[in-house]
């Protein structure tokens, strides 16, 4: 049986001219962990438009003579969005790159049995540096990934490498951007403590921006 | 690099650009705004700026419509095949995953998640951009072509009108509504040969970009001969396609029996896009494609006894089914024998009336047949004619 895919930032021999260079030397790194099957995948984390929003919602009670409702806390939810850029500074890159992605969209679907039935729920735990982190140093916040945008503009340019993209679309019909960008839009589902000598059920440091 | 000014040529004025391009393997080059096919002058002048830039950069874009499954019907109109180069502007796909959460109790800090698939839709929006009038009306005819795509099938299914005596005595068309279209798109690496539903399309001539311009007489490269007609020399198009998946998506499944964390789909090719020349991850390699058993569909059900320990096979199912309509056959010819019979009772002996009855019921049997009228009518009239002794 196969081993789960593990696909770190792109490290070729054009990794010098690469933004992989930089995000490798700086520790910039998001990952990607499908949890059904424990495939990852990495990206320099060039993020945009990074937002973590914590909403509670409340149920409300008015009562007789009194100004202000009776509040009682449902729950509150955490929804993570964020759009990654995913640069290419060569040829090779790019089929590295483009392989990255393929295992990225491809954890957006579950693990099936031999009969076709889904068992494993595409859950995806998503480390981006301190920003999302979970309660284990290192790992990150386990998501629902309701929407995935992948875009390509072209007009930012696409790749054209010493073979040439003449060259590729008669061989292979390939067409590959220099940059690309997938915006994620995810619930968090939150670690629970397992520590019996803590009260609450969230873990001790939860959330956390390392701060 | 060329600017846009000498990419787009304006009103009468000779475009500057020296090019040479494959098209559908043909030899193209523009020179002195020329174009020579060949070492022929090759008129009208069509695909010279998709040639140009399009092919150059970019894949084909090519939308095949896949015919009916429908069968016994005609359709409405040919079937739309187009298969052409343009300039691409984005594209954006977009997986979307069905959700539902579970809310529990109050304080509980999470829901319970069910998934229920992952639908996958793209937009494409593209440039066809025209140098010259005959390449102008060749880019509207591909959006009105594209057009239609979003547009239902109809079709014509022929009826048989039936006279008096139960016979065809003529054919009548009906107009019924076929549904949506599907089709097979490819578009290089990034769609692949995917059987597709279209679910917009939208078209917008670029004004900005300019127009040819009406001279009377013939069309030339530059200005064409039909007054009131505008040609415009880009127009933009943007098309949405919903994806249906033929193989089954997930890791897993059928094809990859005891190697749950390979890719369901079990072909030595990246998924969703192609990724050319190198080889694919391990997870994607094909393994020996031992498909499991599909789970037994129950399509006849049978009565109590026949499910017994002791199961009939068919044909001995179908033979006793068989003696079984022979007996009701006879047990009903006769009972309508007896009561016709009865009107003839008063003349005929008991005797004739049992003679009757036999012969109906031997005749019932050779008929297998439900017609049991005419075969009682015939065995009376036998009876009638040949009284027995």
């Amino acid at each position: 049986m196969t081993a789960p895919a593990n696909m770190r930032v792109y490290s070729g021999q054009h990794k010098a001219i690469s933004v992989a260079g930089w995000a490798d030397n700086q520790g910039y790194v998001v990952r990607f962990v499908h949890q059904p099957t424990k495939h990852a995948v990495e990206f320099p984390a060039l993020i945009s438009d990074f937002t973590d929003t914590h909403s509670p919602s409340f149920g409300q009670e008015h009562g007789a003579n009194m100004h202000d409702p009776v509040i009682t806390l449902m729950k509150t939810t955490r929804t993570i969005s964020f759009t990654l850029t995913v640069l290419n500074a060569s040829l090779e890159e790019a089929r590295y790159n483009r392989q990255c992605v393929n295992l990225l969209l491809q954890m957006l679907y579950p693990s099936v049995d031999d009969a076709g039935n889904f068992i494993g729920k595409p859950f995806i735990n998503i480390h981006m540096m301190n920003l999302l982190e979970g309660a284990i140093s290192g790992e990150g916040v386990t998501c629902v990934i309701e929407g995935l945008d992948y875009g390509i503009k072209f007009d930012d340019g696409i790749l054209n490498a010493n073979e040439g993209v003449v060259a590729l679309n008669r061989s292979g019909k390939e067409i590959y951007p220099q940059s690309l960008e997938i915006s994620i839009s995810a619930k968090a589902i939150i670690g629970s403590n397992d520590d019996a000598n803590q009260i609450s059920p969230l873990p001790t440091n939860y959330p956390s921006y390392g701060g | 690099m060329a600017n846009d000014d000498e990419l787009v040529s304006e009103g009468t004025e000779q475009p500057s650009w020296t090019a040479l391009v494959t098209v559908h393997q043909e030899r193209f080059y523009a020179e002195d705004g020329q174009i020579v096919v060949e070492g022929q002058t090759y008129e009208p002048v069509v695909n010279v700026s998709l040639g140009i830039i399009g092919e150059a950069l970019y894949p084909p874009l090519q939308i095949v419509e896949l015919p009916s499954e429908n069968t016994g019907v005609i359709q409405d109109s040919p079937l739309i095949n187009l298969d052409f180069f343009m300039i691409p502007d984005a594209f954006n796909e977009t997986f979307k995953s069905r959700w539902s959460a579970e809310d529990l109790s109050h304080g509980r800090i999470n829901p319970i998640y069910n998934y229920g698939g992952t639908e996958r839709q793209i937009t494409l929006s593209f440039t066809l951009a025209a140098f010259t009038v005959a390449e102008s009306r060749s880019n509207l005819r591909h959006c009105q072509n594209l057009a239609r795509t979003v547009y239902g099938r109809y079709r014509r299914l022929p009826r048989g009108l039936e006279d008096a005596v139960g016979s065809i005595a003529a054919t009548r068309f009906s107009t019924i509504f076929g549904g949506h279209r599907n089709f097979k798109v490819d578009f290089g690496g990034l769609i692949r040969d995917e059987t597709v539903f279209i679910n917009k399309f939208a078209f917008a001539a670029d004004m900005d970009a300019g127009v040819f311009d009406y001279s009377a007489g013939d069309d030339t490269d530059v200005t064409h001969g039909a007054r009131g007609v505008i040609l415009p020399r880009a127009v933009k198009i943007e098309i949405g396609f919903t994806v249906i998946h033929e193989s089954l998506l997930g890791f897993g499944g059928q094809k990859r029996v005891g190697e749950p964390l390979r890719w369901a789909e079990n072909r030595k090719r990246d998924w969703p896009h192609g990724t050319g020349k190198i080889d694919v991850q391990e997870y994607m390699k094909p393994t020996t494609d031992t498909i499991a058993p599909l789970p037994t569909i129950v399509t006849q059900r049978y009565t109590a006894e026949e499910a017994s320990p002791d199961f009939l096979s068919g044909e001995q199912i179908q033979s006793q089914r068989a003696q079984a309509v022979r007996r009701r056959v006879v047990s009903e010819a006769a009972t309508i024998a007896n009561a016709a019979a009865t009107a003839i009772a008063a003349s005929r002996t008991p005797a004739e009336i049992e003679a009757a009855l036999t012969s109906i019921g031997g005749r019932a049997i050779e008929a297998n047949t439900t017609n049991i009228g005419t075969v009682i009518e015939q065995a009376l009239a036998n009876v009638e004619e040949n009284p027995p002794d």
